[in-house]
């Protein structure tokens, strides 16, 4: 014996077995939650319970009651939701539907190269998509750029084109034009992002009440790290795509710096470079070493804006680039250690060569001083501890030290040590002996030059130390602007250099002695 | 990926453009266009058909009227809209190219 249930199915009264209602029940209710979401879900729940009744109505013919085997039929004839062909677009990850609901909407406007509106490789026209601004001027703007930073722009242009994807797909182009990008929608934006939390807040909430009563302990655990998993990930994300903007500027902002100050004149790091020049005769490992450098320092670059790239736009490069740059990456590095060595190679035997010129002068006072025409020397390396410089596209050595000692004999002689580094010991001579150092005698006035010059144009670290050896018993008077020449000339009196300028200064058998100090 | 999706996902646009050709020949009621698809081999279970009627309905494609029916409750005879009727030609041809398409890209060479 079954006890019966009646149940009303479009608008008929069927008598179901208990058992059989059950299942049945169950049934119904997965449909009811499958069909829930959709548009006109109640309608299809509807139409399907008709065509249920209408094969009860037909296994109806000879019995009266709804059996278990008729339910089990029915359903099998009615299929499962899961086995519904809909059920991909159901259970389609969260994240990727509310992409495409942005989309739809117009939301979310992502940076593409726009190859159909190209005149090279489509970045204008794909950032004036992205920021909404007419074609025209976005080129005009890169021509300026072009003017502005010099070769620098091209090289942007080119990490621009292989780091943005170009707009293929429809959905692509879409997203290209999506809405304006500006505070009202970044705002807009934030909002829907709270909304968003605040929803699954509340899901969180309603799923945790059910869960706790249907004492699922286990399942709302899971539930809750899930729910925290998602809250740090979306704070996590929010970090990086600021972290992701601040690298493209910075990367960008060295690459410009980089660009600018090694492959065009007049920035900090000329004074560098032009010494650099002066290290080879045909300049053209100079410019390897420029490459080199370029790289070595620019491809991380570019590495931290396509890093930073992939955090804010998500996008990413073919892994053969990736490669590509990784082996430019270590070219460099050849290019680096190649100039390095060639320049080692260069500074490798340090030579002396010491001529002395005997002045003829009889006078019992010689007035020293420097060729003062004011100029400016300041910025020399000499201060950064270089003897050499270039200035007025000349390489002239600066910072002589000139030293007074007694004469071996009755004459005024003027000692000079050059030095100089080179690749062996008869470059290094030759280069010392290129070392030239005048001075011009007017009367009773020994004018030195503020400089001494180099014969072959190229730096070797020279040097130059001078001495000026007196008669005993004459006298010499420093003027002032020896300041900068003379080197820790011995006294009598010990005093320093600074000190002695401007005084009347004897030669005696002990050494010099100060005639006209207090 | 599964191969079950892939699957599914094929059937899918076609299940409409099979309905829609259905019922180009005239007014059907849901058991006629399960019989003919099951038939084709098209559809498994019945609980496919009714989400897409609905769907083809609110989207203007469709249209019913409701008839007794002398053995269970009244039918929904559905039939196609002029909307529908043009929405059916560019599937033809959509799907004439797509068949084409696949002709050609499945051809092995001893086919040539």
């Amino acid at each position: 014996m079954n006890k019966t249930v009646n149940i009303n199915l479009a608008g008929m009264v069927f008598h179901i077995n208990e058992d059989a209602f059950e299942i049945f029940n169950n049934y119904i209710n997965t449909l009811k939650n499958h069909f829930k979401n959709e548009e006109g879900g109640d309608e299809i729940l509807k139409d399907i319970e008709g065509r249920i009744a209408e094969l009860f109505t037909g296994r109806l013919d000879k019995k009266e009651a709804i059996s278990l085997t008729d339910i089990n039929e029915v359903i099998k004839i009615m299929g499962h939701p899961s086995q519904y062909d809909d059920e991909i677009e159901q259970e389609k990850p969260q994240e990727q539907q509310h992409k495409e609901e942005d989309l739809r909407k117009g939301k979310r406007r992502k940076v593409f190269r726009d190859e159909e509106e190209r005149v090279i490789g489509g970045v204008c026209s794909g950032l004036t998509s992205y920021f909404d601004i007419n074609i025209f001027w976005a080129r005009i703007m890169f021509l300026i750029l072009l003017f502005i930073i010099g070769p620098g722009a091209p090289f942007i242009y080119i990490i621009l084109w292989i780091a943005l994807p170009s707009a293929k797909t429809t959905a692509e182009k879409l997203e290209m034009k999506g809405e304006k990008v500006n505070i009202n929608n970044i705002e807009k934006n934030i909002k829907d992002e709270l909304d968003n939390l605040e929803k699954k807040v509340r899901d969180f909430d309603k799923k945790m009440t059910k869960e706790v009563f249907g004492s699922k302990f286990q399942i709302f655990t899971t539930k809750c790290v899930d729910f925290f998993i998602s809250v740090i990930t979306g704070i996590f994300k929010f970090i990086a795509s600021c972290f992701g903007v601040f690298a493209v500027l910075l990367g960008g902002f060295i690459l410009v710096v980089l660009s600018t100050s090694l492959l065009t004149e007049g920035s900090f790091m000329l004074e560098v470079r032009q010494l650099f020049q002066y290290i080879f005769e045909e300049g053209e490992i100079s410019s390897s070493l420029s490459i080199g450098i370029i790289l070595f320092i620019g491809l991380p670059m570019v590495a931290v804006i396509l890093f930073g790239l992939k955090l804010i736009n998500n996008t990413t490069i073919h892994s053969n680039y990736k490669i590509g740059m990784l082996c430019l990456w270590f070219v460099s590095w050849f290019l680096l250690g190649n100039s390095g060595t060639n320049i080692a190679l260069e500074f490798k035997k340090e030579a002396k060569n010491t001529t002395t010129e005997t002045i003829d002068y009889n006078k019992d006072t010689l007035y020293l001083s420097m060729n003062d025409i004011d100029r400016n020397f300041d910025n020399a390396f000499d201060a950064k501890g270089f003897k050499v410089t270039p200035f007025e596209k000349e390489l002239i050595g600066i910072g002589m030290r000139l030293d007074i000692t007694k004469s071996k004999d009755s004459s005024y002689n003027l000692i000079k040590v050059g030095s100089s580094f080179g690749k062996n010991n008869q470059t290094a001579k030759r280069s010392a002996e290129g070392i030239s150092f005048y001075f011009a005698l007017e009367d009773e006035d020994m004018i030195f030059d503020d400089f001494f010059s180099i014969e072959k144009q190229l730096w070797r670290m020279q040097e130059l130390d001078l001495t000026l050896e007196i008669p005993i018993g004459k006298t010499i008077y420093l003027d002032d602007s020896m300041e900068d020449l003379i080197y820790d000339i011995k006294n009598q009196e010990n005093m320093w250099d600074y000190d002695m300028l401007g005084h009347y200064w004897k030669m005696e058998k002990e050494g010099l002695s100060c005639i006209s100090c207090e | 990926m599964k191969i079950e999706n892939t699957q599914s996902q094929m059937r899918k646009g076609i299940l409409e453009y099979c309905i829609l050709s259905i019922l180009k020949n005239g007014e059907a009621y849901p058991s006629d266009i399960i019989g003919k698809l099951k038939k084709a081999k098209m559809i498994v279970v019945e609980g496919t058909l009714y989400p897409l009627l609905t769907r083809l309905k609110n989207a203007e494609l469709l249209q019913y009227r409701w008839e007794e029916s002398s053995s269970g409750p009244p039918r929904k005879y559905y039939s196609i809209t002029e909307k529908g009727n043009t929405f059916l030609l560019e599937l033809d041809s959509t799907w004439k190219d797509l068949a084409k398409a696949v002709r050609l890209t499945t051809k092995t060479k001893k086919d040539e």
